[in-house]
């Protein structure tokens, strides 16, 4: 009886919503912003960003990181959208993901990763933006109306009086990239980057060799910095990759 | 001018074939088709947007097009619209911002839709029907109800 009034009660809560399936995530779900408008809520902070954090001048880098990049987000479920890698002048390990697909390296993590660990870090962050988990984390977090405002400031479409408003929803925004991740949603962009970069020709185990020279680079205080303040739960995951990469590699 | 003529036309055309009335955003009065039905209001978990979605019974097309002139007519910035026979828009007029979305009803699924979830749809396992960014993207209708939903 119980079982049957929640499923009413769940099916009414359904009806009316518009949702979506994400082949990424194999899930329906409700996100209230489309691509294009998550693009350029990207692009507005993507602007700023790259005003503090100069792109890197050594243009085999970049190709290096693009041509991986590439690769893996050819193989990705979400394609209505373009994405972006760039390397950034900065020796911490970490990477950094945006709304709308615009992917930040550091060149720390660059120096240390071949390229089968570069490919799986890569692809984590493009499975993070395949699930849209940036998305869902910045439409619970922030003011529907300030997250439009953001959006359209990035199409040249904000009024010059809401300049301050503005500002302040790029640094909520900003602020809402620098939190964590899930528990959920790192398994996930785990599952989904160990299969790109499987899929794109890499060596999936370069995941397991990249989270550890991640931690040894980052020494003793791993745990706080870098990569791992974004991107935690890094033990408990190294356990789960050493599970997903035989099963992704079976499915091919 | 042509432009205002055309939303004359649509508002004319809309008290002359039901009800006119409008949905308040922002103070901004915003048209409801004529014939549409509130099916749900809500406000989301979390972000504390609302979300307000009617049903009419006209062809998703119909529904479309009155709200592409609509928007258009009376100068609209729009960031995204109509794609793959769904609309899904941000939308914004001076200080007035918020998202349109016009789809097909999915909430009940003929029995001819097999795969297809409550209120969603499984590309992999229907052939007839696509997906988008922002969900149901079908090549034909359910019983030729529309939704349209706004989120503010």
């Amino acid at each position: 009886m119980v079982k049957k009034l929640l499923l009413v009660i769940f099916a009414f809560f359904l009806s009316g919503c518009s949702t979506l399936y994400n082949p990424a995530t194999g899930r329906n779900e409700f996100i209230m912003i489309n691509s294009q408008t998550e693009v350029q809520l990207g692009r507005s902070v993507v602007n700023d960003f790259i005003k503090e954090h100069p792109l890197v001048r050594d243009q085999k880098m970049q190709e290096r990181a693009l041509a991986i990049g590439r690769k893996v987000a050819f193989v990705s479920e979400r394609k209505d959208i373009e994405y972006n890698f760039y390397v950034i002048e900065d020796k911490e390990l970490n990477a950094s993901t945006f709304p709308g697909g615009f992917i930040f390296m550091n060149k720390g993590l660059m120096d240390v990763l071949n390229d089968d660990e570069l490919a799986y870090v890569l692809a984590h962050e493009v499975g993070h933006v395949a699930a849209r988990h940036i998305a869902k984390k910045i439409q619970s977090n922030m003011a529907y109306q300030l997250l439009l405002g953001v959006a359209f400031a990035g199409t040249g479409s904000g009024s010059g009086e809401n300049a301050q408003t503005i500002a302040q929803g790029v640094d909520t925004v900003y602020n809402l990239i620098s939190l964590s991740y899930s528990r959920k949603d790192e398994y996930e962009a785990d599952r989904l980057g160990v299969k790109y970069a499987y899929l794109a020709g890499f060596n999936p185990y370069g995941a397991i060799n990249a989270l550890e020279k991640i931690k040894q680079g980052e020494g003793p205080s791993w745990k706080i910095l870098g990569y791992f303040r974004t991107h935690p739960y890094v033990e408990d995951r190294q356990k789960a990759l050493k599970t997903i990469i035989p099963e992704v590699a079976k499915k091919k | 001018m042509k432009t205002k003529i055309i939303v004359l036309f649509l508002i004319i055309l809309n008290i002359c074939s039901g009800a006119l009335y409008a949905l308040e955003i922002s103070g901004m009065q915003i048209m409801i088709i004529a014939g549409a039905s509130l099916k749900k209001q809500s406000i989301e978990q979390g972000s504390s947007a609302r979300i307000v979605t009617y049903e009419v019974d006209k062809p998703l097309d119909e529904v479309i097009s009155f709200y592409e002139a609509f928007l258009n007519g009376d100068s609209f910035s729009v960031i995204r619209g109509r794609q793959n026979n769904i609309f899904d828009a941000s939308v914004k007029k001076n200080n007035v911002m918020f998202s349109l979305r016009i789809y097909p009803d999915v909430s009940k699924p003929r029995s001819s839709d097999r795969g297809r979830s409550p209120s969603g749809f499984r590309p992999d396992k229907a052939k007839e029907q696509e997906t988008s960014d922002l969900g149901p993207r079908v090549l034909h209708s359910n019983a030729g109800k529309t939704m349209i939903q706004f989120i503010w």
